[in-house]
């Protein structure tokens, strides 16, 4: 391969990869209720995901917009689709569907697509002392690190399948399979950079591995061992290394917490956020990434949430001088009435010797039991490789039924 | 006549001593539960009285202002758990002999055997406290860990997640006793 075509496939697969799809759900705002661990509700006991039947009620009852009910007169309906299909309390099955209109503006004009963004169905089981979980689902495009087949679009795609089990009161787990990477926020903006720069998203950053993860009070923790994505069909990209966080509660309104991910492979894959910045680690040899930070959640009172992340990234590579960089995210989350939600988002990354910012202003409206409506508008100043900017604007409306 | 004399005075006094301890600002109880794996609720309530008759001090919590954060939660606590139409109110009643005060500027920690009724039931228990005093105002906080079992209490229990019945019981409040 030349290295033009090298040059213009690490960008090419950042945008294939990253753009068209959506993450699966995850609200690290649910500490407004009172919630700083994840696996009360969620299956993966570091959250996002097929929920449990506990998850599945709250769901119900804390997220949608009420119309009207007073909030202690919501009766959740057991089992899935609003209650018609009963069941037992060992099976959690789940569905989401979630679709967009994404208009992106930069210089080059503005261009529309409608994209299918999940179309997962999720199972999982919770007996006794066994968990387990997997999804399968269907993208007409992107999300290629999760696909099973492997056409240039119309694919299947597997982004979680584990087995596990947890012990002690369901403090301790391990897990085994292909889950998402324990790192940071699991917030549902997978296009953040401190999703996409570290490659911890939900979307499609799953690795195989096996992990070890606490879950008291006051103190959760992960730690994986990442054995590579074996969905990748050339064995040279596959990643081996860990990924962890470890998080304290120091209230039931305020978390901090530090996370760590280093990983290598003998050809690098592209961990580049900025898509008009050429990552010189794309198809290097014997890559090494880093990824430290810390992490907060932070219930500030009444409507108000704040979360932020900030990780330092390291990358280097045989024959590439190593670089040093970063990434940074502050949001706050502002629900004045059940079921709307306000979000500000500012981030930051610096790779590559190229420095780009952004800010989102986010509508989640959860309109009905399992159905979200959301509005993102995106500005972001892209660094340029040599000086400068190039700012693209961006609006992403998203219809999306979860069950 | 010294007989009607010193029942008068006795009976002017009772008020006075009901009033001797007064709380000021606004006072905080609730309690902390916990669950499978890390999950943990919390209840507030703002509302704490003190009664004080001069030989036995009362910390009364009524129950119906508790709030979880959830008012589903809140809800359920209230009817199915804490059953507040019947029993409204917890109390807290510790012997002034076996409180220690500590000096003007000081603090004091300690523990105290008290009486614990929730929920139509009575128990002792023991109450940690900590003391702070500047002038006649003393920081009031204290905890006790308590079994809702012992209360006829039932464990609560939703949607696949129970809670432990061991729970821990805290108020704080500043108080101002002449």
């Amino acid at each position: 391969m030349s290295r033009s075509r090298r040059l213009l496939l690490g960008p090419a697969l950042v945008l294939a990869v990253l753009l068209p799809a959506v993450p699966a759900e995850a609200y690290p705002w649910m500490i407004r209720h009172g919630y700083t661990n994840c696996s009360s509700c969620h299956v993966d006991p570091s959250g996002s995901g097929l929920l449990n039947e506990y998850g599945r009620a709250q769901d119900q009852i804390l997220v949608p917009m009420l119309w009207g009910r007073a909030p202690d007169e919501v009766q959740p309906m057991p089992g899935i689709l609003y209650g018609a299909v009963p069941l037992p309390s060992w099976l959690n099955v789940g569905l989401s569907l979630r679709g967009a209109v994404l208009a992106t503006t930069n210089s080059q004009g503005t261009r529309w697509r409608d994209i299918l963004m999940i179309a997962d169905l999720r199972a999982g089981i919770t007996a006794g002392p066994f968990i387990a979980s997997a999804s399968i689902g269907y993208l007409p495009v992107g999300g290629l690190l999760a696909a099973v087949t492997h056409q240039p679009r119309d694919n299947l795609v597997m982004r979680e399948h584990w087995l596990g089990v947890r012990v002690d009161d369901q403090k301790l787990y391990f897990l085994l399979g292909r889950t998402n990477l324990p790192f940071g926020l699991r917030n549902v903006e997978h296009t953040s950079f401190v999703r996409s720069a570290t490659r911890t998203d939900t979307n499609s950053a799953q690795q195989y591995g096996g992990q070890v993860v606490w879950d008291g009070p006051g103190l959760r923790a992960a730690l994986m061992g990442i054995a590579g994505n074996f969905l990748i069909q050339d064995a040279a990209y596959r990643e081996h290394g860990y990924s962890g966080y470890v998080e304290g509660a120091f209230s039931n309104a305020f978390t901090l917490g530090f996370s760590s991910l280093v990983t290598n492979a003998d050809k690098g894959l592209s961990s580049i956020a900025n898509p008009y910045v050429i990552d010189p680690f794309f198809n290097a040899s014997d890559v090494w990434r880093q990824a430290h930070g810390l992490f907060t959640r932070w219930h500030v009172g009444g409507p108000w949430v704040l979360m932020a992340e900030a990780d330092l990234l390291v990358q280097s590579a045989s024959g590439v001088s190593r670089d040093w960089g970063g990434t940074g995210l502050v949001q706050a989350d502002v629900e004045p009435i059940q079921g709307l939600h306000f979000i500000l988002t500012g981030e930051a990354l610096r790779q590559n010797q190229v420095t780009s910012g952004g800010a989102w202003f986010s509508v989640s409206w959860f309109f009905f039991t399992y159905a979200e409506a959301r509005v993102d508008t995106i500005f972001t100043e892209f660094g340029v490789a040599g000086g400068g900017h190039e700012a693209s604007l961006s609006v992403l409306g998203q219809l999306h039924f979860s069950m | 006549m010294a007989r009607h004399t010193s029942l008068l005075a006795l009976l002017a006094a009772l008020p006075l001593l009901s009033a001797a301890t007064r709380v000021n600002g606004e006072p905080t109880a609730g309690f902390r539960g916990r669950g499978p794996g890390g999950f943990s609720l919390e209840g507030k309530t703002h509302q704490l009285r003190v009664e004080d008759d001069g030989t036995l001090l009362k910390v009364v919590v009524p129950l119906a202002g508790l709030q979880t954060g959830i008012s589903l939660r809140d809800r359920h606590m209230r009817e199915r758990y804490l059953e507040v139409d019947k029993h409204p109110d917890a109390v807290l009643a510790l012997p002034w002999a076996l409180v220690k005060l500590p000096e003007d500027g000081r603090s004091l920690e300690g523990t105290a055997q008290g009486t614990m009724s929730l929920h139509g039931k009575s128990h002792d228990v023991q109450v940690r406290y900590r003391l702070a005093r500047t002038g006649s105002v003393y920081q009031v906080s204290g905890s006790i860990a308590l079994d809702i079992r012992d209360y006829d209490i039932d464990v609560p229990s939703y949607f696949g997640v129970t809670v432990q019945p061991e729970i821990e019981a805290s108020a704080s409040f500043n108080a101002e006793r002449p």
